[in-house]
C-alpha cells in the first residue's frame, strides 16, 4: 500500500509513513516531540494539533475533549488520527515537549576518589631468557597481585602483544575492580573518564568526570523522549506490554538520548569517546528495566514486582552506549517495587541515615518517593502522587519550561514570576503550590478545598474578586488574564484544586505512614530534605501552608537538589561508596502503601489544605 | 425538625455518633423503618451526592458522611431485614485483578449503599471468576468494576468476556470506572455503563436498573 505523506508546520518537515500511523507516531518519526502525558489513550487532551489540509472527521474522543469551535477550525488530537491520506498539520507550541528547567546541581559531599574503574601505568620489565613470563603474567605482576587475583578475557588480550611491544613494555592497564578490561600502549592514565547519569522519568542528566581526580568536566541534560509513550511509568509499562516492539523502542529512545547527552558533554570538554570507561546510573525501577532492556511487565500489576532490584552490571557494547565499547555499565540497586536506584542515590548522597536523628527525604518528581530514617534504620515508600505537581492534569498546568509561572504572590494584585521571564503560558509545580497557598490565605479556597464564588467572599478586594470566574458551571480563579497581557488566560479551576489536594494528600499520607513506623508523627521530623527539581524550586512556606510538608519550623526544611544524580557520581568515584549503596539498598524497609490499612484514613485526613499541626494531618 | 430530618442532617454533616443515636431514637419512637431509610439515610446521602456534583463536597466530606451513614445503617439493618424491605438493587463491586487501588471504588460502594443498594464489596485484585461467581450467588443486578492503571484495565474486558463465555452476560448489568477509563472504552468492551465519579455512578446504576 502507498505511503502517506505528512507535513509538519511550522517546522516544514515532511515524512512518509505507513497508512494507519497516528499523527503522534509520525511526528516521532520526524523527530518532533508532541506531549502525550496519558500515553495516547485520549484522556488528557494535550496532543492538540491543527489540520491545515486533509482534515478527517473527529472521532468520539476528539468530540469529547475538544470544544466544537476548535473542531470546526480543524483542531484534532494527534494520538487519535490514523492517517489514510496526505495531510498538512500545524503543531502549536503548547502541544510540544519543550526544553525543561533541569536541576543538575546536587549537594556535593567530599568524596575520596577511589573508583572501581581506574587506569594504572606500568613500566614492565623486559622479557628475556631468564624471564619467560607471558605478557599477561607480566602485567599482573606489575599490578602487584598473585596471578589469580586479576581476571581477563581473550577479547581484551586480542591486541595485547602488539600494544605492549609498541610502547616498549610501558603500558596502561584499565581495571574494573580486579578485572583487566584493557591494555593500552604508553601512559594514558590521565585520560580516564566516567559518566554518572540520572535517568529520570521526565528528565535525563549526565555528568562527565575524571576518574583519576574526581573533577567534573562536563554536564548535559535534556528531556526523556520516552515521554511520547506516556508521561508516567505505568503508561510506558503498558506500551512495552502491548506493542510488539514496545520494550525495544523505549530502550532505544532513552539510549539514544543519553548518547546525545554524552556526546554533548564530552565534546564540550574535549574528551574522546574511547577514554570514557564507565557509565554509572540511577533511576526508578521502571527506568532501570527499560534502560537495560528488561521487560517491566511485573511492575504493571499488583503486587508490582520488578524483574530485579539488585545492582546490575553490563558492558557498554551490549547497550550501545557512546563510551568505550569495552567500558563498563553499573546501575545502582533499587529497593523494591517502584522505589529504585534514584532513591538509593538520594540516601547515599544525603547521608540521611548517618546522624541518628529522625529525618525524612521527599522526592516529588513524577513518582513521589518518601524515605524516613532514624538511628540508622531506613523505611521507604512510593507516594504515587501522580502528575499534578508537574503540571499534569491541571488545566493550565505545564512542566517547568520557559513561560511557566513558577512563583505567585497575592499582594494588592497577583504578582508572579515565570521561567526564563518568558510570557506566561501556564503554571508549573512550584507555582501551583504558591498559588494554592495564597488563595487559601486570602480565603478564596477553603481548608476543605472548595473554590468559593464572589458572593461567598464579600470582604475581598474588588480586583481580586473580579478574578473569580464561573464558566459552564466550572469555577476558577484567573491568575493571568488577557487584561494582564496574556495570550491565553492562566487559571486555577475548582477541579485543579481538587487534583492538588489529592496529590498533596498522597505525599503527606505516605510520610505519615512511614513516620508511624518509628512511632513518630509529622511534628517530630527533625529535618526534611527536598530532592528533585520540584524540591529545589518550591517555596517551603507555601508547602507548609497547604500541609504538603509536615508542620516543622521552616529552618528544618532543606532542598538537596539533584541528590539522586549526586549519588550516582559518588558511586562512580568511590568503590567503598558503591558497596555502601548496595548495603543501604538491602537494609531499607520497603512499605507497600496499598497494603497499609491505615493509608486510606491518613489519606482522607491529609486532604485538608492547612498546616498539619492545625489538626489537619495525622 | 423531626428525628428523621435531624438524621438526614447528621449524615450530611458527617456526625457519626449523632446519626447512630438519632436512628436508635427514631426506632424507639416507632417510626416506620422504611421512612427512616428513605427520608433519613437515602435522602441525606442524596444531598451529599448533589453537593459532590457541584464541587461543594469532595472526597473527605463523602468519607465522613458515609461513615455516619454506616453508623445509622448498622442500627437499622436488622430491622430492615426483618421487615423484608428490599434494596433498590444489588451491586457487586471490586477493583480488577492486578490492581490495588480502592479509594475510588470504596466511595462508589458508599454512595450506592447510601442510595439504597445492597453492595457486596469484593475488595481489590478481583479475578473475573470471582466477579462472576459472586454476582451469580447474590443474584446481583449490576457488576461494578474499577481500575486505576492502564495496565490493569484489561481485566474489565476479561471479566465481560468471561461472562459471555459462561452464558451469564445478560443476567447482570456491567458498569466501569476509574481514572484511565472513558466512555469510549466502555463502548469498546461493551460494558453497559460508565461513570466518571462516585456521585454519577449512582445515577448510572439506577438508570441501568430502570430506576432513574
Amino acid at each position: 500500500m502507498d505511503q502517506v505523506k505528512i507535513t509538519f508546520l511550522p517546522d516544514e518537515v515532511e515524512v512518509e509513513v505507513a497508512p494507519g500511523t497516528s499523527v503522534l507516531g509520525a511526528a516521532g518519526q520526524a523527530g518532533i516531540l508532541i506531549q502525550a502525558p496519558c500515553g495516547g489513550v485520549a484522556t488528557c487532551g494535550r496532543c492538540v494539533v491543527r489540520v491545515e489540509e486533509g482534515a478527517w472527521e473527529p472521532n468520539d474522543a476528539e468530540k469529547r475533549l475538544l470544544p466544537a469551535d476548535e473542531l470546526r477550525e480543524g483542531f484534532r488530537l494527534a494520538c487519535q488520527a490514523r492517517l489514510s491520506q496526505d495531510v498538512v498539520v500545524f503543531i502549536p507550541e503548547t502541544s510540544r515537549i519543550a526544553k525543561y528547567q533541569i536541576l543538575v546541581q546536587g549537594v556535593e559531599s567530599q568524596v575520596e576518589v577511589e573508583p572501581v574503574v581506574r587506569k594504572v601505568f606500568l613500566r614492565l620489565p623486559r622479557p628475556s631468557l631468564q624471564d619467560l613470563r607471558s605478557d599477561l603474567a607480566r602485567v599482573i605482576a606489575g599490578l602487584g597481585g598473585p596471578p589469580t587475583r586479576f581476571a581477563s578475557d581473550p577479547k581484551m588480550l586480542a591486541d595485547a602483544a602488539r600494544r605492549i611491544r609498541a610502547s616498549d613494555f610501558q603500558v596502561t592497564a584499565v581495571l574494573s575492580g580486579s578485572e583487566i578490561i584493557e591494555i593500552e600502549s604508553g601512559d594514558t592514565s590521565s585520560a580516564c573518564y566516567g559518566v554518572a547519569a540520572d535517568i529520570g522519568t521526565t528528565t535525563l542528566v549526565v555528568y562527565l568526570v575524571r576518574l583519576d581526580t574526581g573533577e567534573q568536566v562536563g554536564l548535559a541534560a535534556g528531556p526523556n523522549p520516552q515521554a511520547r509513550h506516556g508521561d508516567d511509568v505505568i503508561s510506558r509499562i503498558q506500551f512495552a506490554h502491548t506493542d510488539p516492539d514496545g520494550l525495544g523502542t523505549l530502550q532505544a529512545l532513552v539510549r539514544d538520548a543519553l548518547n546525545r547527552l554524552i556526546e554533548q558533554a564530552r565534546r564540550g570538554a574535549g574528551v574522546e569517546r574511547n577514554d570514557i570507561w564507565e557509565f554509572v546510573a540511577v533511576g526508578n525501577s521502571c527506568m532501570a528495566h527499560l534502560f537495560l532492556g528488561v521487560s517491566p511487565d511485573g511492575l504493571g500489576m499488583a503486587p508490582y514486582l520488578p524483574a530485579f532490584s539488585s545492582a546490575q552490571r553490563a558492558q557498554a557494547a551490549w547497550l550501545g552506549l557512546s563510551i568505550n565499547p569495552r567500558g563498563r555499565v553499573y546501575y545502582l540497586p533499587g529497593i523494591a517495587g517502584f522505589v529504585g536506584a534514584d532513591t538509593v542515590g538520594v540516601i547515599l548522597s544525603t547521608e540521611i541515615y548517618r546522624d541518628g536523628r529522625l529525618r525524612a527525604a521527599v522526592d516529588i518528581g513524577t513518582n513521589g518517593e518518601v524515605v524516613v530514617a532514624r538511628q540508622g534504620a531506613l523505611v521507604a515508600a512510593s507516594g504515587a502522587a501522580g502528575p499534578a505537581f508537574e503540571g499534569g492534569q491541571i488545566s493550565s498546568g505545564m512542566p517547568a519550561a520557559p513561560g511557566a509561572i513558577d512563583s505567585v504572590r497575592i499582594n494588592g494584585g497577583v504578582k508572579f514570576t515565570t521561567i526564563a521571564d518568558a510570557p506566561a503560558r501556564g503554571i508549573c509545580g512550584s507555582g501551583l503550590v504558591d498559588a494554592l497557598a495564597e488563595l487559601r490565605r486570602i480565603g478564596v479556597v477553603t481548608p476543605n478545598g472548595r473554590l468559593l464564588d464572589r458572593a461567598a467572599v464579600p470582604g475581598l478586594d474588588e480586583s481580586l474578586a473580579a478574578r473569580l470566574l464561573s464558566e459552564d458551571g466550572e469555577a476558577s480563579f484567573e491568575l493571568v488574564g488577557k487584561a494582564d497581557g496574556a495570550e491565553e488566560p492562566v487559571r486555577l479551576t475548582a477541579q485543579d484544586v481538587r487534583q492538588l489536594q489529592l496529590a498533596k494528600a498522597a505525599i503527606a499520607a505516605a510520610l505519615s505512614v512511614l513516620l508511624a513506623r518509628f512511632d513518630a508523627g509529622p511534628a517530630d521530623v527533625e529535618e526534611l530534605l527536598l530532592a528533585g527539581a520540584f524540591g529545589n524550586y518550591i517555596r517551603p512556606e507555601s508547602g507548609l501552608a497547604i500541609g504538603l510538608f509536615p508542620s516543622i519550623p521552616r529552618e528544618r526544611i532543606r532542598p538537596v537538589g539533584n541528590a539522586a544524580g549526586a549519588g550516582a557520581k559518588m558511586a562512580l568515584l568511590s568503590a567503598p561508596l558503591r558497596e555502601k549503596a548496595e548495603a543501604l539498598a538491602g537494609s531499607v524497609e520497603y512499605v507497600e502503601l496499598a497494603d497499609q490499612p491505615e493509608f486510606y484514613e491518613r489519606f482522607a485526613d491529609n486532604m485538608t489544605l492547612a498546616p498539619a499541626a492545625e489538626g489537619a494531618g495525622r | 425538625m423531626d428525628v428523621v430530618e435531624q438524621l438526614a442532617l447528621a449524615i450530611i454533616n458527617g456526625k457519626r455518633d449523632d446519626a447512630k443515636s438519632l436512628t436508635e431514637k427514631a426506632l424507639a419512637d416507632e417510626t416506620e423503618p422504611k421512612r427512616i431509610l428513605e427520608e433519613g439515610l437515602i435522602y441525606g446521602m442524596g444531598v451529599v451526592g448533589e453537593r459532590f456534583k457541584c464541587n461543594e463536597y469532595y472526597v473527605p466530606e463523602l468519607l465522613v458522611a458515609a461513615r455516619a451513614m454506616h453508623a445509622a445503617l448498622d442500627v437499622l439493618r436488622p430491622v430492615i431485614v426483618k421487615e423484608g424491605i428490599q434494596p433498590v438493587g444489588k451491586a457487586v463491586i471490586g477493583t480488577v485483578r492486578g490492581d490495588l487501588h480502592d479509594i475510588g471504588k470504596n466511595l462508589v460502594a458508599m454512595m450506592l449503599e447510601g442510595a439504597g443498594f445492597e453492595v457486596i464489596d469484593l475488595g481489590v485484585d478481583v479475578s473475573p471468576d470471582k466477579f462472576i461467581e459472586t454476582a451469580k450467588e447474590k443474584n446481583a443486578d449490576v457488576v461494578c468494576m474499577s481500575a486505576l492503571l492502564t495496565t490493569t484495565m484489561t481485566g474489565m474486558k476479561d471479566t465481560i468476556d468471561a461472562m459471555v463465555a459462561a452464558g451469564v452476560r445478560a443476567k447482570h448489568k456491567v458498569m466501569i470506572g476509574g481514572a484511565p477509563i472513558t466512555q469510549e472504552y466502555a463502548n469498546q468492551i461493551k460494558a453497559d455503563g460508565y461513570a466518571a465519579d462516585a456521585a454519577s455512578a449512582v445515577d448510572t446504576a439506577k438508570q441501568l436498573l430502570g430506576k432513574a
